[in-house]
């Protein structure tokens, strides 16, 4: 997700950013998003249950929803005046039939070069 | 009489068998066909350093969040199979396969998009595999996420 970059915000996964130094730590950020297939992917999907492999439609939704989540994630991190975020996890729960939530979640923090 | 033995006895056996032969082919071969391109790709990208070691090697540079997922479902067949070994109890072999193909398919998915940042590693990868319930059929979304670094190769990858 390289567009996930956000410009100025650095996103990782991992508690330190290599060749980086944290400077100030501010908190915890979140941005989520729920999404639900509409009907008519959902017969494909059904469909594709009877021949297997994989469901592209189902596949792009989330990925769509999973970068909204991060752009919530991170325009909470800017509004801090983070320039990174670090430890970035995602998760996903089915909150109902037929719907999902994305939920991307790290902390933001002031980098500096070391 | 022959002709009443044909049609009382094997039309609908070949009625009732000719479907399952065929979502078993399918099955068979659209697993086979796609296990052959993911070990293609694997060894393509065998030159990436690939761990879930928490910190980057000293030395990394340009960490970038790197993702691949990648929603799949269990045919007609697999499931069928499933259902029967749910009476007995046991491994579920035709629902493994399952997974451990999207599972490898959506690390595939992560170095692809590490490699177009000109990434040579990826630190500190996680799965994460959600179940999208549709009725009987498993239907699972897994995903990768990771922290692609450029490195020297070759280099020691210290964990500390």
């Amino acid at each position: 997700m390289q567009d996930e970059t956000m410009g100025d915000i650095q996103l990782v996964n991992t508690e330190t950013v290599p060749g980086f130094r944290i400077v100030q730590v501010l908190g915890l950020v979140q941005g989520n998003t729920i999404r639900a297939k509409h009907i008519g992917r959902d017969i494909m999907a059904g469909l594709k249950t009877i021949v297997g492999g994989e469901i592209k439609g189902y596949t792009e939704l989330l990925t769509e929803a999973r970068r909204e989540a991060t752009q919530r994630m991170v325009a909470q991190a800017r509004e801090r005046g983070a320039n990174a975020v670090v430890n970035v996890r995602y998760a996903t729960s089915s909150v109902m039939q037929g719907a999902a939530e994305l939920f991307a979640y790290g902390t933001a923090v002031r980098i500096e070069r070391e | 009489m022959d002709g009443v033995v044909w049609l009382f006895v094997f039309l609908p056996f070949l009625l009732i068998t000719f479907p399952w032969l065929l979502l078993w082919a399918i099955s068979a071969w659209r697993e086979r066909a796609h296990m052959q391109s993911i070990l293609l790709r694997e060894e393509a990208f065998s030159y990436m350093h690939v761990t879930n070691v928490r910190t980057p090697p000293p030395g990394a540079t340009h960490p970038v969040l790197v993702t691949g997922s990648v929603v799949v479902a269990a045919d007609a067949w697999k499931t069928f199979l499933a259902g029967f070994r749910k009476v007995f109890g046991g491994r579920m072999h035709s629902l493994e396969t399952v997974v451990e193909r999207a599972r490898r398919e959506a690390v595939l998915r992560m170095l692809e998009n590490a490699s177009r940042l000109d990434a040579n590693g990826v630190v500190n990868v996680r799965l994460d595999t959600a179940s999208i319930g549709m009725g009987q059929a498993l239907m699972v979304e897994v995903m990768a996420s990771g922290t692609a670094i450029r490195m020297n190769q070759g280099g020691n990858h210290d964990t500390k």
